[in-house]
């Protein structure tokens, strides 16, 4: 497959389906729907279609839920309905809180997995666009217009459609680290630590797709989440890419109810330094301001912008072990720490059917994995492992869980080697160049 | 949640039938008749009238809306499909302690079946919350396979021993939850997937020798077309499709019914009919048919009708299968056939069952769809089977029906899955042995156990 490593190819959003409704033959012929609502069949966000001319369709569904529940029950006790099944088509519901989101498939090879996680989180996106104090307004007042609230973010929430269908980053709830030295790695994060205002939160240096090094402050968890959708939102907007930027944001991980403030600046593109602060004031701005010239003074008298460019360029990059070792076709590694290191192909944006395809398997292995994880003893979670004859599987591996796939024919001695090559690459020592670790 | 929190009994809340196409037949029906006319049969029968009428309703329309998600093949194609006898098409419905199977088995007849279960369990896929203490929990459904095994077991049984009577259909379904539940009205899911014959190991002799008796007993009856004989549970012979003969063997075998020549437990299960002419299956066995007399049973096998005559005797179960008889004259002496010549036929068979029962295999499972053969061995140490582990196990077998192999390490156990056409083989060996040592371990026991059958 021949992409620029370079260049994320973003998604590309036609809004000429904003005109098609439910009511025309044609709205059933696109592969997939999702939809937003509340809980009393208010829309929120169609995709496709457009939600005034949805919103009887969507009542309807809703009336359905709702007496379905109800008359099927003698202690009518609510339950949850997750998921309907119709022959060739999956219909997958998601509640969360006083918002419900669905998704229909009839492509049998969707993995059930990655939809839920798709709309989970679609679910965050949507609290960042509009804050948890949407879930509060609809429990005071169910016929809250949420809508109306949405307004220009919709892409936002369609964008967040197509990266949870199609990222492993979303998939897997983690962030892309951008693979590098050790040593570089120790550099950028002492100059990250070195600008610290006493309001900033966390410092991250990144691109759209990767993520270079964060900062945080001292025994603050900063949410893989809320990276995913600062990343998200620069996808998103491109003026977010140009000059400086001090925008409200709503990271949910952080604080749901209300915003924070991101200074965004991408000083030599595609890199950029998005600082987080509880602080709105102008003054905070300025310091921002200052203390990112400072690292780009530092990374300039280093020449560190050209080594991160080149770095950039070669990622994401095809392992020797891709190359040397046609048997092995693919493989992506999570680190238990919520990073994903993913050879070959971006993160976001466009990359062809084969991986598609990849992802769809991943997708279904790693579900099998996460329920072993919650339903297995102790010992059930260790040295879990799966392997079929399409080629595809799973090791766990201390501390990472490799996915892999290799080529179908191969004898099974042939395929424990390929694993132990796998697992050899990721050695504990190893793991230092491909995720961001806790500094000692 | 531990592993012993989650597992696959079920009972059926809801069952019922209904035709959306009826209309009522009174002059100027109201709404209440109309509903009333579609709903041809619902257990439990002391269900509220006005529940009854809405569910019915709801299911219709619940099938319907969602159907129009569906890719549906263009009318040719549909044609084309239900002259295949393809039609059944099943909608699945899950909820936390809930599943709803609609199964459009015609036009004009669906099926609608509650099974109300433990709670599924919610995966969470990261560790810490974030905003909200739900996120990144989700309900992981069972494939949706293992319910619709259940609607398709009641529907395939339904049109083999009532041909679709709807008259029948309440003590139909009183018998065949009967039969299948493992206790009170609790059934299992995996038992409706994993519905096989198990495969006695007879040698040339015995299989010879029965086939002789069942020869003799054709001679007696010439209208005889089909038999299925088994014994202690044990698959011997049939002429029916293998399929089939599954059904049969469900039917009165039931769930795991303990097959003794105790004819008191049998009866437990299958009270003699006289209570009610028409409560049961007459579970009529021709050894006494002289003595108490009987009205012919029937079958109806590629929607012709037939009788079926069943013979039980030191636990030799012959299903004979023949065209309606006009009058059973034969039959006494087709009696006499077989309990003069299955003695000998049964001493064999008592001590080939002792002897591959006590033989000291590997543990394995193996189903060619057919037929089911499992072993355990001393030896080896593999722990108890929980209900992950069958969890596990349900998940390789229906993995297996689009892959060859299929291996994974769980829960302390190995499970090695292989599939050559039909015939799966699962291996369970314990987790310590390494991977690089796994396919050597389980060629070992092939080559012991299943040699030239390429697997």
């Amino acid at each position: 497959m021949s992409t620029d490593p370079y260049q994320y190819k973003s998604h590309v959003i036609n809004v000429s389906y904003s005109e098609i409704s439910p009511d025309i033959p044609e709205f059933f012929t696109h592969k997939r729907h999702v939809f937003i609502m509340t809980n009393t069949g208010r829309p929120i966000y169609v995709r496709y279609g457009n939600e005034i001319k949805s919103s009887i369709f969507l009542a309807t569904i809703n009336a359905i839920f709702q007496k379905f529940l109800l008359f099927f029950f003698e202690d009518k006790e609510k339950q949850t309905l997750f998921r309907i099944s119709h022959d060739k088509c999956n219909i997958y519901i998601l509640q969360r809180n006083q918002i419900t989101y669905i998704c229909t498939t009839n492509s049998l090879q969707d993995s059930e997995f990655i939809i839920y996680q798709m709309l989970d989180f679609l679910n965050t996106q949507l609290i960042s666009i509009v804050t948890d104090q949407a879930n509060v307004h609809l429990t005071q007042k169910p016929n809250y217009d949420l809508a109306f609230s949405v307004g220009g973010s919709r892409n936002l929430l369609t964008l967040a459609v197509k990266n949870g269908l199609y990222s492993p980053c979303i998939a897997f709830n983690s962030i892309c680290t951008l693979p590098m030295a050790v040593s570089l790695r120790q550099f950028i994060h002492n100059n990250l630590k070195e600008i610290k205002l006493p309001n900033i939160i966390a410092s991250l240096l990144l691109t759209e797709t990767f993520v270079i090094d964060i900062w945080r402050q001292k025994n603050m968890e900063f949410k893989t989440s809320d990276i995913l959708i600062i990343q998200s939102m620069i996808q998103g907007q491109g003026q977010l890419k140009k000059g400086e930027n001090w925008i409200p944001i709503c990271l949910p991980g952080l604080s749901a109810m209300g915003f924070v403030y991101a200074y965004i600046n991408f000083f030599e593109k595609p890199i950029g330094i998005v600082m987080i602060s509880d602080d709105n004031s102008l003054d905070m701005f300025e310091q921002c301001k200052e203390a990112a010239q400072v690292l780009i003074q530092k990374f300039n008298s280093n020449n560190l912008q050209q080594t991160l460019l080149s770095n950039l360029q070669n990622n994401p990059n095809t392992p020797k072990c891709l190359d040397k070792y046609t048997q092995i076709k693919h493989f992506i590694v999570k680190h238990n720490s919520g990073q994903v290191y993913l050879p070959v192909f971006q993160a976001f944006g466009v990359n062809n059917k084969t991986f598609k395809f990849y992802m769809q398997q991943y997708g279904e292995l790693y579900k099998d994995f996460m329920i072993s994880q919650s339903l297995g003893n102790s010992d059930a979670k260790q040295n879990y492992f799966v392997w079929d004859s399409k080629g595809f599987g799973i090791t766990q591996y201390h501390d990472v869980v490799i996915l892999f796939c290799f080529n179908e024919l191969i004898e099974f001695q042939q395929m424990v080697q390929n694993v132990h090559i796998l697992q050899r690459m990721f050695r504990t020592e190893e793991l230092g160049y491909y995720f961001v670790l806790k500094q000692s | 949640m531990n592993q012993d929190q989650l597992n696959f009994d079920f009972s059926v809340k809801a069952l019922f039938i209904f035709n959306p196409l009826a209309v009522p037949t009174i002059p100027k029906p109201s709404e209440q008749d109309q509903q009333d006319a579609k709903l041809i049969y619902y257990y439990p029968q002391g269900a509220n009238i006005e529940e009854k009428r809405i569910q019915t309703g709801m299911a219709e329309g619940i099938f319907q809306f969602f159907a129009q998600f569906n890719p549906s093949p263009n009318l040719m194609e549909q044609q084309e499909n239900k002259s295949k006898n393809e039609s059944l098409q099943f909608q699945t419905i899950h909820l936390e302690q809930q599943t709803h199977i609609i199964c459009r088995v015609r036009e004009d007849l669906f099926l609608f079946i509650t099974l109300a279960h433990q709670k599924i369990p919610k995966i969470k896929t990261i560790v810490e919350d974030y905003f909200f203490s739900e996120c990144n929990k989700f309900h992981y459904s069972l494939s949706k396979n293992l319910y619709t095994n259940i609607a398709e077991n009641f529907v395939a049984n339904f049109e083999l021993f009532y041909g679709y009577d709807l008259t029948q259909v309440n003590h139909f379904t009183q018998r065949w939850i009967l039969c299948n539940a493992r206790y009170g009205t609790v059934l299992n899911l995996f038992n409706f997937q994993s519905f096989s014959l198990k495969y006695a190991q007879i040698d040339a002799a015995i299989y010879l020798h029965l086939q002789s008796i069942l020869t003799f007993g054709r001679q007696q009856e010439a209208q005889i077309t089909d038999y299925v004989v088994f014994y202690a549970g044990y698959f011997l012979f049939s002429t029916l499709p293998h399929q089939k003969a599954i059904l049969f063997k469900e039917h009165y075998y039931g769930g795991g019914l303990p097959w003794t020549n105790l004819e008191s437990k049998i009866n437990l299960k299958f009270p003699a009919c006289a209570e009610s002419q028409i409560a049961y299956l007459n579970f009529f066995n021709l050894k006494n048919a002289i003595r108490e007399g009987f009205t012919g049973q029937i079958v109806y096998l590629n929607k012709q009708k037939k009788n079926i005559f069943t013979y039980l005797d030191k636990q030799l179960l012959i299903i004979a299968i023949a065209n309606p008889l006009k009058d059973l004259q034969n039959l006494p002496n087709l009696v006499n056939v077989f309990s003069k010549q299955i003695d000998k036929l049964v001493y064999k068979l008592e001590m080939a069952i002792e002897q591959s029962q006590k033989q000291d295999f590997v543990r394995f499972i193996y189903f060619n769809g057919v037929n089911l053969a499992y072993r355990i061995s001393s030896q080896l140490i593999v722990p108890k089977m929980s209900s992950e582990n069958l969890r596990i196990l349900q998940l390789v077998y229906e993995k297996l029906n689009t892959r060859n192999q299929y291996v994974i390490r769980i829960a302390g156990v190995w499970f090695y899955g292989n599939r050559v056409s039909e015939r799966k083989v699962v291996y369970i060996l314990p987790a310590n042995i390494p991977l690089s040592k796994v396919e050597e371990e389980v060629n070992k026991i092939a080559e012991q156990t299943f040699p030239n059958l390429l697997l």
